[in-house]
């Protein structure tokens, strides 16, 4: 009996050492294929942090006004291209390496990956646009609410900067196709919430706020075309 | 001699029958013959005179007066007065290729009402091109103590510390130019091969070092639509400022102090007691900015101008002052970060008007009480101020990374 028990534990045995013996040259070219991934990405940096150097990339960029890249955030957009560069090429290595371990499994979700891949680049434009939209407006209206003495201007373009990237969020949540119909059902039931918490506060409790406004508005108007003041 | 543009066949046609002339008056607001006639009856004084105005049912000519020949033009469909609001800047290219067609001596292009002209006028815009060898006349008006407030506080004392000449109204669209200098603004730019920009024509002159004098007319200075708001003018002005001093850079660089431009005419000076004006709101706009713009804000100025504001913030009522250096940089920032274009430039102008509207009511309570003597004072002041700060402009646009506390 026990010489059965040996045998059934040396197979055992043998099939495990074989198993990891057959999948080791896979996990050799996973780190083969990573270690190559790094060095190229190393370069492929290297390389376009002195090219886009070269051409004051980080200014250009500035003019922009793009969100997250001005110089109070850490973040220079060169940088931030150099991590994108190499972040993709290991994640490329990763994949190829991956590939290695079993070809039929492998291939599949890789398939799937790139197949998922233009969802991911609908929603990152999605973000980007939002992002740029959100802060563009937002600081078009806290302008143009400040020059027209509007005492909520500030609540004025949060609002509507947090209108302008629900909008968005939403929007790229649905390119994922994450979430499905509770995304809709959210995004609509928190833009709906908002204008129409924003109606009650005008409505109900800034009544007398905004009353007085016109009021001061209304009482200004002709007092204001009998002053000796011109601009121009 | 390269020309821009060309006028319509008809145009050209009907120039060729009129022949030659001594003057061309451009009146490219006029809406009515009254007014036509109006002009015609002043300007028919020894000259051969061609009143050329445009005209919605194509192009026609026909002798008013003796000595007088209207020409209605047809204005081409064109994008170029697109991004300025009727009233502002005039319509000149078509006046100034009339002008040369007919071979004028000088040209006086009167985009304003043309009510507001009479012989007096008409004889002050021309008579220094014709007798006197100018190039240049450059109305300047009534003043008023708070009257042309955008011009008093940046236009006037910014291009006289820039440029060095002293020009009460350099953004005038009422203007007379002598045929050399017609010749010259219908030739293209030689650095960008296109039309040149007539919008700022008293710096072209001064930059081509051509003689500029200044007209004093019995009038105030025309005013802009009533809808126009002061954010929306304020950005359209400083816009124009600035972009000049971008493209004319080596010019004001090199330029130091200021000199008078020859005026003719007598001043006039409308004589006002007390002026009151209600400045709250302006200093609760500039507190409100405070508040909610120094994001902004920040990308222009410096951290010692921002300590500055923040003392101002505290003052109240007939308190109320911004210092004249303290104006004069923030003027000077604002042209630095356009320049730089460190935020959207539309934004940035915009985000400039609690700041104007700061100066306008510390203005108007230095002077609410103030002689005629006592206003021109403070504006000489200021000018001077201008000035004075020059150097901190020059220092910032050559070595703009350089510290600034």
């Amino acid at each position: 009996m026990w010489q059965q028990v040996s045998q059934a534990l040396n197979q055992s045995v043998t099939r495990v050492a074989t198993r990891i013996a057959t999948l080791l040259p896979g996990f050799l070219a996973l780190v083969v294929a990573l270690l190559v991934s790094l060095l190229v990405a190393w370069a492929i940096g290297f390389i376009l942090r002195r090219s886009l150097r070269s051409f004051d990339f980080d200014g250009k960029v500035a003019t922009w006004d793009l969100p997250g890249t001005h110089s109070e955030s850490g973040r220079s957009p060169t940088d931030l291209a150099v991590r994108i560069v190499g972040w993709t090429v290991i994640i490329l290595g990763f994949l190829v390496g991956i590939n290695a371990f079993e070809a039929t499994l492998t291939s599949q979700f890789v398939a799937q990956l790139f197949a998922y891949l233009p969802n991911v680049i609908a929603a990152g434009l999605v973000l980007l646009v939002g992002g740029i939209a959100a802060r563009f407006f937002s600081r078009s209206v806290l302008i143009g609410a400040v020059n027209l003495n509007v005492q909520y201007a500030h609540l004025l373009s949060v609002g509507l900067k947090w209108l302008i990237l629900v909008l968005a969020g939403a929007m790229a949540l649905n390119h994922l196709e994450i979430g499905g119909k509770i995304v809709d059902e959210a995004f609509a039931i928190l833009f709906g919430g908002i204008v129409l918490t924003l109606a009650l506060a005008v409505g109900l409790g800034a009544r007398d706020l905004v009353s007085r406004s016109l009021e001061r508005q209304a009482a200004r108007m002709p007092e204001e075309s009998t002053e000796s003041l011109h601009h121009f | 001699m390269a020309e821009t543009g060309s006028l319509p066949q008809e145009v050209k046609e009907h120039l060729e029958t009129i022949g030659t002339a001594d003057v061309v008056i451009g009146l490219p607001s006029i809406d009515s013959d009254d007014g036509l006639m109006w002009v015609a009856q002043i300007a028919s004084a020894d000259r051969r005179v061609v009143i050329a105005c445009p005209s919605t049912n194509g192009a026609s000519s026909s002798a008013l007066l003796e000595g007088v020949e209207i020409l209605r033009y047809v204005v081409p469909p064109s994008d170029r007065y697109l991004n300025t609001p009727p009233g502002l800047y005039g319509a000149f290219q078509e006046v100034f290729q009339i002008s040369q067609r007919v071979g004028a001596k000088c040209c006086c292009v009167w985009n304003t009402n043309p009510q507001r002209i009479s012989s007096e006028v008409i004889g002050e815009m021309l008579e220094p091109l014709i007798n006197q060898g100018f190039d240049l006349v450059v109305p300047r008006y009534v003043e008023v103590k708070l009257g042309s407030l955008v011009n008093s506080s940046i236009i006037y004392p910014a291009v006289r510390a820039l440029y060095g000449k002293r020009i009460h109204f350099s953004m005038a669209i009422d203007l007379s130019f002598s045929a050399s200098f017609v010749d010259r603004l219908l030739q293209l730019d030689p650095k960008t091969r296109r039309p040149r920009c007539h919008q700022w024509i008293a710096i072209e002159a001064i930059n081509a070092g051509l003689k500029i004098c200044e007209a004093n007319l019995p009038m105030e200075p025309p005013r802009p639509p009533e809808s126009t708001d002061v954010s929306s003018i304020l950005a359209m002005v400083l816009g124009r400022l600035f972009q000049d001093l971008e493209r004319n850079a080596t010019v004001w660089q090199r330029s130091n102090g200021s000199q008078n431009v020859p005026a003719f005419g007598t001043l006039l000076r409308k004589e006002e007691d007390e002026v009151t004006v209600e400045v709250q709101p302006m200093i609760e706009t500039f507190q409100l900015g405070y508040r909610n713009l120094r994001e902004i804000w920040t990308v222009a100025l410096p951290p010692a101008t921002f300590l500055e504001l923040k003392k101002m913030t505290a003052l109240a009522g007939n308190s109320f002052r911004m210092p004249d250096e303290l104006w004069v940089r923030i003027v000077y920032d604002f042209a630095l970060a356009y320049r730089q274009r460190a935020i959207n430039r539309e934004h940035l102008l915009r985000a400039m008007t609690p700041l104007y509207l700061a100066w306008v009511a510390s203005h108007a309570l230095e002077i609410r009480s103030a002689s005629n003597a006592d206003h021109q004072y403070v504006l000489e002041r200021l000018a001077l101020a201008f000035e004075k700060e020059k150097p901190y402009l020059l220092s910032r646009w050559r070595w703009p990374d350089r510290f600034n506390p």
